[in-house]
C-alpha cells in the first residue's frame, strides 16, 4: 500500500497518469497529508531535472502582452473576494436569477424556480467528488451519496478561486440554465461549455457567455452525478473543429440542489 | 545562485502579502523559465501563452503557502507550471485517443502525437545533482529515458508506447521498476 503511494506519487510528478488517475491523485492531495508530503518529496527530488541546460526549449522570453493580461486577472480576482465571499457572490447571483425569473422561460424552470438552490462548491468538495474512483489499484475510502432525482446544480470554478460559472440542471426536461459570473471572455474569444459523460468524449453544448444567462438543452443517457462540465477558452465564434482546442478555464462536477 | 534563490523566497513572501509591485518582479525573474517550461511540455506557443497566465494567477493565490520546506521557489513555481501543463495535454490526449477511434478529427489527432514523437534528445547536465544523476545512471537506459521524456518533455504511457515500439503495459511496468529504483536510491 505504501509502495503503491509512493508508486502513484511518483507517476504524477512524472506526468504519466491519465487525466482521470490525475483527477483522483489531485484530490488525494487535497484530502491527505501524507500522500501530500510524498508529492512533494518526488517534486523536490527530480527538481534538478528543470535546471539540465540541454533542455530545448530552457529559457524564452513570454510576449510582453502577457504580463497585461494576468494583471487584468488580479483585478478580476481582487474584485471578487475569492475565498471567504464566494459563497455569498453565489447567493446573490442565485437571487439575481430568481428575480430575472421572466427572462427564463422554460415552464420547468420556472415551476421549480423555488427549488432551484445554489451550492457554493469549494475546491475540496469538488476533490471530494472524485475520490471513491479506483486509483491505481487502491480503492481510496470514499463512496459517492446515492442521487436524488431531479435537479442539479454545478459550479465551475477556476482552481482555487471565484466561480466562473453557474449552472442549473433540470435533469428531467434536460435543460441548462447557464449564468456567467466571470468577465466577458477577452476580444476575439469566446467560452465554450461541454458536457463530459464517462467514457465519452466531450461534447459541445454551445459557445456561451455572451449573455449572462443563457439557456441550453442538452442530450444524455447518465444520470446527473455522473456529468461534469467545462468551461473552454476558444476562438470567436467556438472550436472550429469540435474538439475542444482552448484551455480548460472552469470546470465542476454537478451536485443535488435540494 | 544562493542570494538568487533568497531574492524570489522574499518576493514570494512579499507576494502573499498582495504586494503587485513584487508579483511583477518576481514575473519578471522566473517568467522565462516558466514560458520555456510550458513551450517544451506544449509545444504550443498559444497553449502555453494561455497555460502561463493561469500558473501566475494561481502563483499569486498560492503564495502565502510557499515555504523554504516546499524546496526552492523556482522549482516550485516549475512544479506548478507542470502540473498545469500536464494536466492540458492529459485531457487532450484522451480526446486523441477517443477520436482516433471514431476517425473524426483524427488529422488532427495524429499530427498532435508526431509533433510531440519527433525526435528529442534526452539528456541530463552533469553535477546538478550529484544523487540524482548518480541514481538516474542505475536504472536501465530505456526507463530511464522514459522517466526523462515524461518529466522533461510531458510524454504519456501512450506516447513513450509507440516511440518504443512496445505495449503501454510494457511502459507502465518499465516506469514502475524505474521509480521503484529511483526511490530506493534517493533514499539511500
Amino acid at each position: 500500500m505504501e509502495d503503491e503511494l509512493h508508486h502513484i506519487a511518483g507517476e504524477y510528478v512524472i506526468g504519466t497518469l491519465s487525466a482521470e488517475e490525475r483527477a483522483k491523485a489531485e484530490a488525494l492531495i487535497g484530502t491527505d497529508a501524507r500522500f501530500a508530503a510524498l508529492v512533494e518529496a518526488w517534486e523536490r527530488h527530480l527538481a534538478p531535472l528543470d535546471e539540465d541546460q540541454q533542455l530545448t526549449p530552457n529559457e524564452v522570453q513570454p510576449p510582453e502582452h502577457l504580463w497585461q493580461k494576468i494583471h487584468a486577472r488580479l483585478d478580476q480576482l481582487t474584485s471578487h473576494q475569492p475565498t471567504a465571499a464566494a459563497p455569498k457572490l453565489l447567493t446573490e447571483a442565485n437571487d439575481n436569477l430568481d428575480q430575472r425569473q421572466s427572462s427564463i422561460s422554460t415552464d420547468s424552470l420556472r415551476r421549480s424556480r423555488n427549488r432551484w438552490r445554489a451550492a457554493a462548491i469549494g475546491a475540496a468538495a469538488l476533490a471530494a467528488a472524485f475520490i471513491g474512483l479506483q486509483a491505481g489499484g487502491i480503492m481510496l475510502p470514499f463512496a459517492p451519496k446515492p442521487e436524488p432525482a431531479g435537479r442539479f446544480v454545478a459550479v465551475l470554478n477556476p482552481q482555487g478561486s471565484s466561480p466562473g460559472f453557474l449552472i442549473r440542471v433540470d435533469i428531467g426536461t434536460r435543460r441548462l440554465a447557464v449564468e456567467r459570473l466571470a468577465n466577458q471572455a477577452p476580444d476575439g474569444k469566446d467560452y465554450e461549455l461541454w458536457l463530459i459523460e464517462p467514457d465519452a468524449k466531450p461534447k459541445s453544448l454551445n459557445v456561451v457567455g455572451r449573455d449572462k444567462v443563457q439557456q441550453v438543452s442538452f442530450r444524455s443517457e447518465h444520470e446527473g452525478q455522473a456529468l461534469q462540465f467545462a468551461v473552454t477558452l476558444e476562438p470567436e465564434g467556438g472550436s472550429p473543429s469540435g474538439v475542444a482546442t482552448g484551455p480548460i478555464v472552469f470546470s465542476g462536477q454537478l451536485l443535488p440542489a435540494e | 545562485m544562493t542570494s538568487d534563490h533568497d531574492n524570489l523566497a522574499l518576493l514570494i513572501r512579499e507576494t502573499a502579502s498582495g504586494d503587485r509591485t513584487a508579483f511583477q518582479a518576481l514575473y519578471k525573474k522566473t517568467s522565462a523559465k516558466l514560458f520555456g517550461t510550458l513551450l517544451r511540455i506544449l509545444k504550443r506557443e498559444e497553449l502555453a501563452e494561455d497555460v502561463l497566465q493561469e500558473v501566475y494567477v494561481l502563483i499569486w493565490e498560492r503564495a502565502a503557502s510557499y515555504s523554504a520546506e516546499r524546496g526552492r521557489p523556482m522549482s516550485w513555481m516549475i512544479a506548478i507550471a507542470r502540473n498545469k501543463a500536464i494536466d492540458l495535454l492529459r485531457r487532450q490526449e484522451e480526446r486523441v485517443v477517443k477520436l482516433s477511434v471514431n476517425e473524426e478529427g483524427a488529422g488532427e489527432g495524429a499530427a498532435l502525437l508526431e509533433a510531440r514523437l519527433s525526435e528529442e534528445r534526452v539528456g541530463l547536465e552533469p553535477s546538478q545533482s550529484m544523487t540524482l544523476e548518480y541514481c538516474l545512471t542505475e536504472i536501465e537506459e530505456t526507463s530511464r529515458e522514459c522517466v526523462l521524456l515524461a518529466y522533461q518533455y510531458g510524454y504519456s504511457r501512450e506516447e513513450l508506447a509507440s516511440r518504443y515500439e512496445v505495449p503501454t503495459g510494457t511502459v507502465k511496468s518499465w516506469l514502475r521498476r524505474a521509480l521503484q529504483r529511483l526511490k530506493d536510491c534517493l533514499e539511500r
